[in-house]
């Protein structure tokens, strides 16, 4: 039919579409790191320990060595803290606490999800530095002599922006991640698993460790893989706290960089060579992110299906013996075998103890007792920063807010108070929309396209296959290669910013969340309802047009809504690409202001009180942009789920 | 089987446990039991257990009184007076929905697990009420076993550590050739060693559906429990595993005291000393009991013309 025709091609032309514009920026990405390997060699860069762009004699030189030890070790030191800590949240909001409480609770922490990150920036750099400097100055003082094979991991003197500070900044902003797939693993453990524990007279806590654990570890470290992701990718917050002076095993204390900050921070001045180098750098980061996001999906989805043995076997099954008799032991319990007729199954032995505190042995009472403490502690731990920033957040911003504060230009003088930050709320609706143009069109396209059109086999199928593979990759890019990708694929080749490419970046960020969450909507319409309507004589087009898309719509609309969220507070594709502006303009062709963007700049390259004030007021506003967007989409998913229509 | 007297007694001995010291754990042989708070101590597990016959006589090993079961404010089961006679097998009839499944589960105060479920009256293990205020739920548990409909080994865990959990939660001192024993003794007594000697530290989610309720019966037995409660323990197993299972209930029957619930009642006759009847008369009504007494009364010659139109199959 000539319709269906239509359909089919239209849907195969938007994926084509959205593939062929993200696969030519790829290519012009990919394309001007040429001069960085032919100059030092894929090895010679990666493993290059020297960055020195404008040396004051001799040849430039780059090496990815001294980012790539940043970006992992700010990673592997945010996760050894966040990691224990998002366990012991997702076990209180899935066990420990009471009923009522663990939804909200958890709510909560998937909202924090959302909360952008130049806020988290904003905390550190003015709140949490000052507020932790005594300490880092002790432990410079008390732990400065520790040596471990020549490295001096506290070594002073004590820097602004250092490692443990970026990295406990990093820990927080993680902990929101890890916790959600965690809870959400920890409650898919069967009902079954759990009552075998508690029939068995297992405490919680016992259980928990008995039953749960075992059951979503596989889970658990996927989650924490995506938390690693999520850190190696992170930007903006890193870029405000780190300090930006390339080391290698320099103090803990002192300053560092990581790939995605060099990139943020140098790329609006480079040319040449220093250009190659830093998207060679976006490369060993694309690649780093590509295959802790890979890893860490095939565990999540592995662990949905059940028990795996974890990555670390376990040493040893069955009946171990090691720790030997206690020396109290019964002796005479060998005389239980001297009976030939000795039953296989006997009755109690033991008195019958059930009521009072001797029911349960002290030590069990104190063991179960003190994993709950430390699961109370983990949940103060992760939770104390969480709510001091929004408390921060309102003390500090809601005295900024007037009716002037989004009617009005940012003052000139970045040290008198007052005005406004109307130039970036419109800047920031203005791209919202751009992305929300490009992206929602071609995202639900493509994801019909997937999962409602595409035959199985044939072309058909292997583009759906290749589209799905797509998406996930596009999905694992951190945004700041995303900024690099549309600056060198369009700022560059037509020599201005604009806020369209600005729009750009963001929709290419949120394409793949859209195509996700569309993709998962579809699928939940059940094939029996398409069924019936096909065979009662419906054209395809229109099963999709009067079934799925009833069905799905809401969903669909849900996923728009959390992709547009997520876009409203990215700063790092932003920089250059609509890069940003001190005056009022709503033309697509000019560069644009943008709240993150405002708030990174007032924090970083003014920092004044006055600009600090009207960060933290700009930082409510973005705030509540995006949780309104949040709890519009909480609510549409609400009110209709495509399985409601079975 | 209705015994009053032993009832009373059991009832007045456990007030007088509550009212003096319920947290004593030897009330003394002077309360007219000696069997049931016999002084063995806590660190010699075991080393009593030849002096003492398997299947003493006493009192009701577990009894409930007015026991009713709400899911917040439906009220699902309705006044139940049972008693369930040491070491012997009692099993719970009815059709689907009648709560059965619900009292069980209030018998070792799992039901409670579930969000907004609660229960009223009163259970009594020994003289000892579950759900007084001083009652451990935890502790309870292990008292009183229970086999779930559908198999539930711990899948990661070797079939030997299943066994073995229940130890380990609480604590028991045990040298390796103790543990072995433990594991050797039980897994006979379910009818299981043969198949899965030579395989202790395999993972238990690799046997078979019948092996692993098996190896469930068996982990819930390593506890030693007084009442073995069996949620309809075969009705995910094909009729070959039943029958093991069922000649399992037979061999351990003289040792424990075993409360099923089942949909079959050919298995309930097979099985069971005692049945009970428990149906719900009218739709939205909680469910009540009807009839009980020795099993073979309740088939053969049925009081109630309820009982008789389900037995007989003509309802439900």
């Amino acid at each position: 039919m000539a319709a269906d025709r239509t359909y089919l091609v239209l849907a195969a032309v938007a994926s084509a579409i959205a593939v062929v514009a993200i696969g030519y920026l790829l290519w012009k990405t990919i394309e001007q790191t040429g001069a960085a390997w032919s100059t030092f060699g894929v090895l010679g860069f990666v493993f290059g320990t020297e960055w020195v762009p404008t040396p004051a004699v001799g040849d430039a030189a780059f090496g990815a060595l001294p980012f790539i030890y940043g970006t992992l070790m700010t990673s592997a030191i945010a996760l050894i803290i966040a990691v224990p800590v998002s366990i012991g949240i997702a076990l209180a909001t899935s066990v420990f606490l009471p009923r009522r409480l663990r939804g909200p609770v958890g709510g909560f922490v998937n909202l924090l999800e959302a909360v952008p990150s130049v806020l988290f920036g904003l905390w550190g750099l003015t709140v949490l530095v000052p507020f932790l400097r005594p300490a880092l100055d002790w432990m410079a003082r008390v732990l400065g002599g520790i040596s471990i094979l020549g490295w001096r991991p506290f070594e002073g003197p004590v820097t602004a922006g250092s490692f443990l500070i970026a990295s406990l900044v990093l820990a927080v902003m993680v902990i929101p991640v890890v916790t959600a797939i965690t809870r959400e693993v920890l409650m898919s453990v069967p009902r079954e698993q759990q009552e075998a524990a508690y029939a068995l007279g297992a405490t919680r806590w016992e259980m928990v460790k008995h039953s749960m654990l075992p059951w979503a570890r596989s889970g658990i470290v996927g989650a924490s893989a995506l938390g690693l992701g999520r850190a190696v990718g992170e930007t903006i917050a890193i870029a405000m706290l780190l300090g930006n002076s390339p080391a290698i095993f320099g103090s803990l204390l002192g300053p560092g960089a990581t790939l995605a900050g060099v990139i943020a921070l140098e790329t609006n001045e480079a040319d040449g060579l220093q250009l190659s180098s830093l998207t060679a750098l976006a490369v060993v980061l694309f690649v780093i992110a590509f295959v802790i996001n890979a890893g860490a999906r095939l565990l999540v989805s592995r662990s949905e299906a059940g028990p795996r043995k974890g990555l670390v076997r376990r040493a040893l099954g069955g009946v171990r013996g090691g720790r030997p008799a206690a020396p109290d032991a019964p002796g005479p319990a060998t005389s239980d075998d001297d009976g030939d007729a000795q039953p296989p199954v006997r009755a109690r032995t033991a008195p019958l103890r059930i009521t009072g505190r001797g029911a349960i042995s002290t030590s069990r009472r104190i063991r179960s007792g003190a994993a709950e403490a430390l699961i109370w502690v983990s949940v103060a731990v992760g939770g104390i920063p969480l709510v001091l920033l929004m408390w921060e957040m309102l003390y500090r911003g809601l005295p900024a807010l007037s009716w002037s504060f989004f009617t009005e230009l940012p003052p000139l003088d970045p040290s008198s108070y007052g005005g406004g930050i109307s130039n970036a709320l419109v800047g920031t609706l203005i791209l919202m929309g751009i992305s929300l143009v490009i992206a929602a069109p071609l995202g639900v396209l493509t994801a019909l396209f997937i999962s409602d059109i595409a035959k199985p086999t044939g072309w058909q199928g292997r583009l759906a296959r290749g589209l799905g593979f797509f998406v996930d990759v596009l999905l694992g890019i951190p945004s700041i290669v995303v900024g690099l990708v549309v600056y060198l694929g369009i700022v560059v080749v037509v020599q201005k910013f604009s806020a369209l490419a600005g729009g750009i970046a963001l929709a290419i960020i949120m394409f793949p969340i859209v195509v996700r969450t569309a993709d998962e909507m579809l699928r939940l319409v059940p094939s029996g309802q398409k069924e019936a309507a096909q065979a009662l004589g419906a054209p395809r087009w229109r099963v999709t047009w009067a079934i799925v898309l009833p069905a799905a719509g809401p969903g669909i609309l849900t996923g728009i809504l959390f992709g547009l969220a997520r876009v409203s507070g990215e700063t790092a594709p932003l920089l250059f690409t609509s890069l940003g502006n001190q005056f009022f303009s709503t033309s697509i062709t000019e560069p644009i202001a943008a709240i993150p963007q405002l708030i990174f700049q007032n924090t970083v390259q003014v920092q004044t009180p006055a600009s600090l004030q009207l960060a933290w007021g700009a930082a409510l506003v973005l705030v509540l942009i995006i949780l309104a967007l949040n709890l519009i989409a909480w609510l549409i998913s609400r009110r209709a789920r495509p399985t409601e229509a079975r | 089987m209705t015994d009053d007297s032993t009832a009373t007694d059991a009832m007045r001995a456990r007030d007088v446990a509550v009212g003096g010291d319920a947290r004593v754990p030897d009330p003394g042989p002077d309360q007219g039991q000696p069997d049931m708070t016999a002084p063995v101590p806590a660190a010699a597990p075991g080393a009593a257990s030849a002096a003492r016959g398997p299947a003493a006589d006493g009192p009701m090993p577990m009894f409930t009184r007015d026991l009713s079961a709400y899911f917040g404010s439906h009220k699902a089961v309705e006044d139940i007076t049972l008693d369930f006679p040491r070491n012997t097998v009692t099993a719970l009839i009815g059709p689907s929905g009648c709560g059965k499944s619900t009292y069980i589960r209030c018998l070792n105060r799992m039901h409670e697990m579930v969000p907004r479920a609660r229960c009223t009256g009163s259970v009594y293990l020994r003289d000892i009420d579950i759900y007084g205020r001083d009652a451990d739920p935890v502790a309870v548990r292990r008292a009183v076993g229970m086999v779930f409909q559908r198999p539930n080994p711990f899948p990661t865990k070797s079939i030997a550590d299943n066994i073995l959990a229940g130890p380990r939660f609480t604590r028991t001192k045990m040298n390796k050739a103790e543990r072995a024993d433990l594991v050797e003794r039980t897994l006979r007594g379910a009818g299981l060693w043969d198949e899965v000697k030579n395989r202790l530290d395999a993972q238990a989610g690799g046997l078979s559906g019948g092996q692993q309720q098996r190896l469930c019966i068996a982990r819930a037995l390593a506890e030693e429990p007084d009442v073995l409660l069996m949620d309809e323990p075969c009705s995910a197993l094909d009729p070959q595993s039943t029958l093991r299972i069922e000649d399992l209930i037979r061999d351990i029957k003289g040792r424990v005291t075993i409360v099923i619930v089942t949909h079959n009642m050919q298995q309930a006759a097979r099985v069971s000393d005692f049945t009970a009847f428990i149906t719900i008369e009218n739709e939205g009504e909680p469910g009540r009991l009807i009839e009980t007494g020795p099993t073979k009364d309740v088939f053969g010659n049925p009081q109630h013309e309820r009982t008789e139109a389900y037995v007989s199959g003509r309802f439900g």
